[in-house]
């Protein structure tokens, strides 16, 4: 631990000081180059682009006025590498290596635009220069991720002086811990991790219990497979989960925070470790925060690999050391929690929200959404639609809103199918419920649930089952095994619908598929096992015949399960390659060099390497 | 040297049972996996019963207990990769490498392990490989990406002998084998080596390079491996080089190979 005296800021006033002395500093730079740094753009490279736009600066030697900056994800990572050019807030897409010069040039040292870069709308074919021009950014809006693709997340500064840890200086100096706890109570701030619990309430709960010892957690086992926003908070602005977590400790008077964070994030674990130590080396953490009485310190423990450990029990239990089995409810963590004290335990994105309300006030925030669900949620919109990425709207905006507009509607003008929202413990939402408002309840209502954040766009090629079953496999391979219903309902569900898949589906196995659901949903031990049906419910609520098509016409109409369509050629397309009669392992491709081939049912065991090898596409599933 | 590894290892974390996760993880950092010995000697010393350990070992699927490859290959089976067709990928991967999820490869080039979701939805289906994302895998390019690997570790002595192939390939194999350090660079003069080499630039320029760099060598690839592995079926002459058998496999999945030469 630093010591108390080495700290850079002793008092709450030092924070104003230093503040103005960083802005100060950045006074003299006219230009700033911001180089996205998230995973989506760093596997394409981003990471070279900002070292020679660093290099570029450089060989300017015009380091004061001219900066380089990598910051966290955009959001629009279907357009990755982003880099954006401020002032002017000039948005480039798709940046490669060969294009650093030409930016540098042009927009850096000559304040032009270079048009080839830049977002260009598919259907006006218009550009759109800036980021509030182009369609996915104008229906946002921005809290949580404001700052996110504006400030390096590997440096304090950039964050101090957007105004971070003003929230806490606030709450340190000139509110009382039960003040901040009404605050976020009135605020009507739900758990974005998944159920949706009242914030407030278990703070509140949490900072009445008795214990010598209070803990706070942060949630970022962020398991739902096709969700990504803790992980872009957690790369992208480190800083504000810290700031919430503090926060929170002190509403709750606990002196110790942990923070969970999946394996697979290692550049959030990178960026939180990075940014604990600013934190403690700036006195925002340790000994006797800014002065006060108060003592908070921050540990980061990186998941082993578990998607049950997203459940809260469980991963008190993994951060005990122990196997990351759940225990039964009616013992209340805010009560008895890790080590058997007083623990709340909140996600990512719900801490990510703390400060800001604690700095606009309850009433700015409850103004955000809808009656029941307060604020903004940011959703990772992937799957088939058109702009992938990570969006953030305010609750009450319409699924057909967010898909259509920011998502810029399905990829490749196919039809649209449904849309899953809440990962493995949601469901699907078919197309004539698009009009639905993201809402906590309206969700729930569905037959799905807003879960944390997922939300994955399915076309007309997608069979429902298939999901169905995708989502049980996940679930069974996850399943700690601890209760019953789960570790043998699970693998029953699953049977089922793989029998289905295979075409040996029979009369009666919806029904028992539906009696299982029930099952799992009154007798599991934690949300892993009572919502693990809920994928296989919701489908069969809204696609019923697709699943009788599969069980009475042994046939997938979407044309994904093996066996249940065949393979055919088509004679105009074909040009006679002879291509995929070479391929085919059971030689049930024949034709004449030049002439259209021909697929002998009786013989095809519809592998689909003909589809696969096929130059021309003129295979077709029928 | 193991002795004090877990010695220091316990010492970071005070002793402090609580921190077991963290200290096998540490661990595995440092080994590449969890050796028995050590997990006995980290249940003495900290006074935790070996059966407790092993609980939690096997629980987490970050944990292995058996040494990795020379690799690590990462495949995320996510929603969104799944529906891009990553279950498709893997099975290729399992097919023409012979390895088990969660599993190495008999030579130990690499380990493969298909995680739940890596979080980079954007670039689905997304593969790893040391670290390094590939975005827009199919099961063809993720070959290339992972026969490249092949290619940069066969400088590396000791290599294992591969599975043997296809019988037509046999004989051809057996005058290979015996394949000391340095005459890698004399078999170059073959044409499926010079493939080879080429490949090998394309896959270790794309670490230096842009990503299309990493498309091109994806498609470019594909059109020459089909293209000697066709010739072969054709003409039925033997094949020199792993690449191409491997090649040959792919066109001739399991059970035909037979069938068609007792047809010759």
């Amino acid at each position: 631990m630093i010591a108390t005296e080495d700290r850079v800021l002793s008092s709450p006033a030092d924070l104003e000081d230093l503040r103005k002395k960083i802005e100060k500093k950045r006074s003299t730079i006219v230009k700033s180059v911001h180089v996205c740094i998230g995973t989506g753009c760093a596997a394409k490279g981003s990471r070279k682009l900002y070292e020679l736009f660093l290099q570029a600066v450089k060989e300017t030697g015009q380091k004061a006025k001219i900066s380089s900056t990598c910051v966290g994800c955009h959001g629009f990572c279907e357009r990755g590498p982003i880099v954006v050019i401020q002032p002017g807030n000039i948005l480039y897409q798709q940046v490669e290596e060969p294009d650093v010069e030409e930016i540098f040039r042009e927009t850096v040292i000559g304040d032009r635009v270079v048009e080839r870069l830049v977002y260009q709308d598919p259907a006006s074919e218009a550009r759109k220069v800036t980021v509030d021009e182009i369609p996915f950014y104008k229906a946002q809006k921005r809290v949580v991720l404001r700052d996110n693709g504006h400030i390096d997340p590997t440096n304090a500064e950039d964050y101090i002086l957007v105004g971070g840890y003003s929230a806490l200086v606030k709450a340190l100096t000139t509110m009382e811990p039960d003040e901040i706890v009404e605050e976020v109570e009135k605020s009507g701030l739900r758990g974005r991790g998944g159920g949706g619990f009242p914030t407030g309430r278990k703070w509140r709960s949490c900072r009445d219990a008795e214990g010598e010892q209070k803990y706070v957690i942060c949630n970022g086992d962020e398991g739902d497979p096709g969700a990504f926003m803790d992980r872009s908070i957690m790369e992208g602005n480190p800083h504000l989960v810290l700031e919430g977590l503090i926060i929170g400790g002190y509403a709750i008077g606990a002196s110790r925070g942990f923070i969970y964070v999946r394996n697979e994030y290692p550049l959030a674990v990178e960026h939180l470790t990075g940014a604990i130590q600013q934190a403690r080396s700036l006195g925002f953490l340790g000994d006797n925060i800014l002065g006060t009485n108060f003592s908070f310190d921050i540990r980061i423990n990186r998941g082993g690999g578990a998607f049950v450990c997203g459940e809260s029990t469980a991963l008190i239990a993994s951060l005990e050391g122990r196997v990351g089995e759940p225990r039964a409810k009616y013992v209340h963590t805010v009560e008895h929690g890790l080590h058997d004290m007083p623990t709340n335990l909140n996600n990512v994105e719900t801490w990510a929200n703390i400060p800001t309300i604690v700095k606009n006030g309850s009433y700015w925030f409850a103004s955000i959404g809808t009656e029941k669900s307060k604020g903004t949620k940011v959703f990772s919109l992937v799957g088939k639609v058109v702009n992938t990425g990570l969006v953030e709207v305010p609750m009450g905006i319409t699924l057909r809103q967010i898909i259509e507009e920011i998502g810029g509607g399905v990829k490749d003008e196919k039809a649209f199918k449904a849309v899953q929202t809440g990962g493995p413990s949601g469901g699907c939402i078919p197309a004539d419920l698009m009009d639905t408002k993201v809402d906590f309840d309206e969700l729930t209502r569905h037959g799905s649930m807003m879960g944390s954040g997922g939300m994955i766009v399915m076309d007309e090629d997608t069979c429902m089952v298939n999901v169905a079953k995708y989502f049980l496999t996940f679930l069974r391979d996850e399943s700690c095994g601890k209760c019953t219903p789960c570790r043998e309902g699970v693998p029953q569900m699953l049977h089922i619908l793989d029998r289905i898949t295979h075409g040996e589906g029979e009369m009666g196995d919806l029904e028992k598929l539906e009696e299982l659901s029930e099952l799992l949903a009154e007798a599991s031990l934690c949300a892993l096992g009572s919502t693990a049906a809920n994928p296989v419910i919701s489908t069969v609520r809204y696609f019923r015949e697709e699943y009788e098509e599969h069980i009475f016409n042994k046939r997938c109409p979407s044309k994904v399960c093996r066996g249940l369509f065949s393979y055919e050629i088509s004679p105009e397309a074909c040009k006679g390659c002879g291509i995929c009669a070479k391929n085919c392992p059971v030689e049930a491709i024949t034709g004449e060099r030049k002439e259209p081939y021909f697929i002998h049912q009786e013989k095809c065991t519809k592998c689909g390497v003909c589809l696969e090898k096929c130059p021309f596409t003129a295979v077709l599933k029928v | 040297m193991g002795k004090e590894l877990v010695k220091e290892i316990i010492q970071r974390y005070d002793a402090d049972s609580g921190m077991l996760i963290p200290m096998l993880q540490d661990l595995q950092a440092e080994q590449g996996y969890l050796p028995v010995d050590q997990l006995k000697r980290l249940s003495k010393q900290l006074d935790i019963p070996l059966s407790r350990i092993y609980s939690v070992a096997t629980f987490y699927a970050s944990f292995r207990m058996a040494p990795k490859g020379q690799h690590e290959v990462t495949l995320c089976m996510g929603t969104v990769c799944y529906l891009k067709g990553a279950e498709k990928i893997s099975e290729t991967i399992c097919r023409e490498f012979k390895v088990e999820p969660g599993g190495t490869t008999p030579d130990r080039l690499f380990s493969y392990q298909p995680v739940n979701c890596v979080g980079a939805c954007a670039l689905a289906p997304v593969m790893i490989v040391d670290g390094e994302y590939y975005d827009g895998v199919s099961p063809e390019s993720a070959m290339d990406i992972l026969n490249g690997l092949l290619l940069d570790s066969e400088d590396a002595p000791p290599f294992p002998e591969k599975k043997p192939a296809a019988k037509a390939t046999a004989a051809a194999k057996t005058t290979e084998k015996p394949k000391p350090k340095g005459t890698v660079k004399k078999s170059a003069a073959t044409p499926q080596a010079q493939t080879k080499t080429a490949v090998k630039k394309l896959v270790k320029a794309k670490t230096s390079t842009s990503k299309a760099t990493i498309h091109k060598t994806a498609a470019q690839k594909p059109t020459k491996a089909k293209a000697s592995a066709s010739k072969t079926v054709v003409q039925k002459t033997p094949v020199k080089k792993a690449t191409a058998q491997r090649a040959l496999k792919k066109v001739q999945p399991k059970g035909s190979t037979g069938k068609k030469e007792g047809s010759s």
